[in-house]
């Protein structure tokens, strides 16, 4: 194991924005791919400020790529996957919620 | 080596048809997916899955595979070599057709291709010249006291890097990393620079680590809420009292009312989690929860009767009697 590296992380860390173009180097597609994902629901921009720039935070970029290997490993279409990824959420909140209720039980 | 028997990673009998193939792998595919999947050892579980499909759903290659297996040289258990005087059609043109991040096993390689995952990588490094470096995305777990308090944590990673030759080497590293207070579940922590190195003079990928929540004995999260379940007597829950409550920030005396009952909720203000500019606290809410001794002393028993005379006209099943 090399030597160890210290990081400090300050609150500059915690604000993190992607633009469109740092979103499609990072999934390694093109912008029309990104835009039709946007527009199946997949993610939503976290501001669509005046001039039309997009950003995207981590969270959003991460489930892009995401979906990216949904389609990719199980050949799913946009709307596939977006159906898909609906679900899951919801299965993931009623896990949560089924966790907090059982923690109340006597 | 181990020599892989894809049919049985597959779930399939050696006579199966290329409709059957197919269905096996796609059933599988979703079982094990790393995305959806809640099963341990998903990703490899998938890559193997993948393997053996790339390989059974090609009739040259399916051919190859079933004279190795049929030959029988391989031993249950034991380790596998090739024979020595094998000659894949196969060999060399792996580079071509597959993609650079489908990762086979040895074995794969041992059948189907000279060249290692090493080799390949670096041919691919030589292509395209100017590539940005992946980012690594980590989980961590964080007890809530130190997602509270915030922590240092050390993290152990391992990159791919290309070496002085191009060819690409796993390098172990690891980062302590100082998590700030007041971190929440999902949230990101971003390092910059801290992924995969680019390739050709591109920038280096980063380190993305999510917050997770280890589950804890007591507290519960919802938001920025904590949740307790808060056992008391039943002559706390009768005549009201003030007891003991744990809360992230220190134990504070709380305050239950007269005649309160089993799940009543009271709401300790501003001693839940705080947002990260620290502007909005969530609150503790403790659910009460009336507790009885497993056993109870004759004179206590004694004193339950007399309770019962008093308290006669209480009937707590009259919801059934209509």
């Amino acid at each position: 194991m090399s030597k160890s590296e210290i990081v400090i992380i300050d609150s500059q860390h915690e604000h993190i924005l992607f633009t469109l173009e740092e979103v499609c180097e990072r999934c390694n597609v093109h912008t029309e791919m990104i835009i039709e994902m946007v527009e199946y629901g997949i993610v939503d921009p976290v501001e669509k400020s005046s001039l039309d720039i997009w950003y995207f935070n981590s969270q959003a970029l991460m489930r892009l790529q995401r979906a990216q290997r949904l389609m990719d490993g199980l050949k799913l279409n946009l709307s596939g996957v977006a159906f898909s990824l609906e679900l899951l959420d919801e299965i993931d909140g009623l896990q949560k919620h089924i966790v907090v209720l059982r923690n109340q039980l006597p | 080596m181990e020599f892989k028997d894809y049919y049985k990673i597959l779930a399939i009998d050696e006579k199966a048809n290329a409709s059957v193939i197919k269905a096996s792998y796609r059933k599988l595919a979703r079982k094990y997916h790393p995305d959806v999947s809640k099963e341990e050892n998903a990703e490899a579980q998938f890559k193997e899955v993948g393997e053996a499909y790339a390989v059974l759903k090609d009739p040259e290659k399916r051919a190859e595979y079933d004279l190795l297996r049929a030959q029988g040289t391989y031993r249950s258990g034991g380790s596998y070599q090739p024979p020595p005087d094998w000659q894949s059609s196969h060999a060399g043109n792996r580079t071509h057709s597959q993609r650079t991040d489908e990762d086979f096993s040895d074995f794969f390689d041992s059948i189907f291709g000279a060249h290692g995952s090493g080799f390949r990588q670096a041919e691919d490094f030589q292509r395209s010249t100017n590539r940005r470096g992946r980012d690594l995305h980590y989980k961590i777990a964080l007890f809530l006291e130190e997602a509270f308090v915030g922590c240092q944590r050390q993290i152990a990673l391992r990159v791919s890097e290309p070496d002085q030759n191009g060819s690409i080497k796993q390098r172990d590293k690891t980062l302590n990393v100082k998590i700030p207070a007041g971190v929440t579940e999902g949230q990101h922590i971003r390092l910059t620079g801290q992924g995969e190195l680019g390739i050709g003079g591109g920038k280096a990928g980063d380190l993305l680590l999510e917050i997770e929540f280890a589950p804890h004995p007591y507290f519960t999260v919802d938001g920025m809420n904590i949740l307790l379940t808060l056992p008391v007597t039943c002559w706390e829950a009768a005549l009201g009292s003030t007891v003991e409550v744990p809360t992230l920030r220190g134990k504070v005396k709380l305050k239950i009312p007269q005649a309160a009952n089993s799940g009543n909720k009271l709401r300790i203000k501003g001693k839940g989690l705080i947002s990260k500019g620290g502007e909005i606290s969530g609150d503790q809410i403790v659910t009460l929860q009336v507790s009885l001794p497993k056993e109870h002393s004759s004179e206590a028993k004694a004193l339950y009767r007399q309770l019962a005379e008093c308290e006669s006209h209480f009937n707590p099943r009259q919801a059934f009697e209509r």
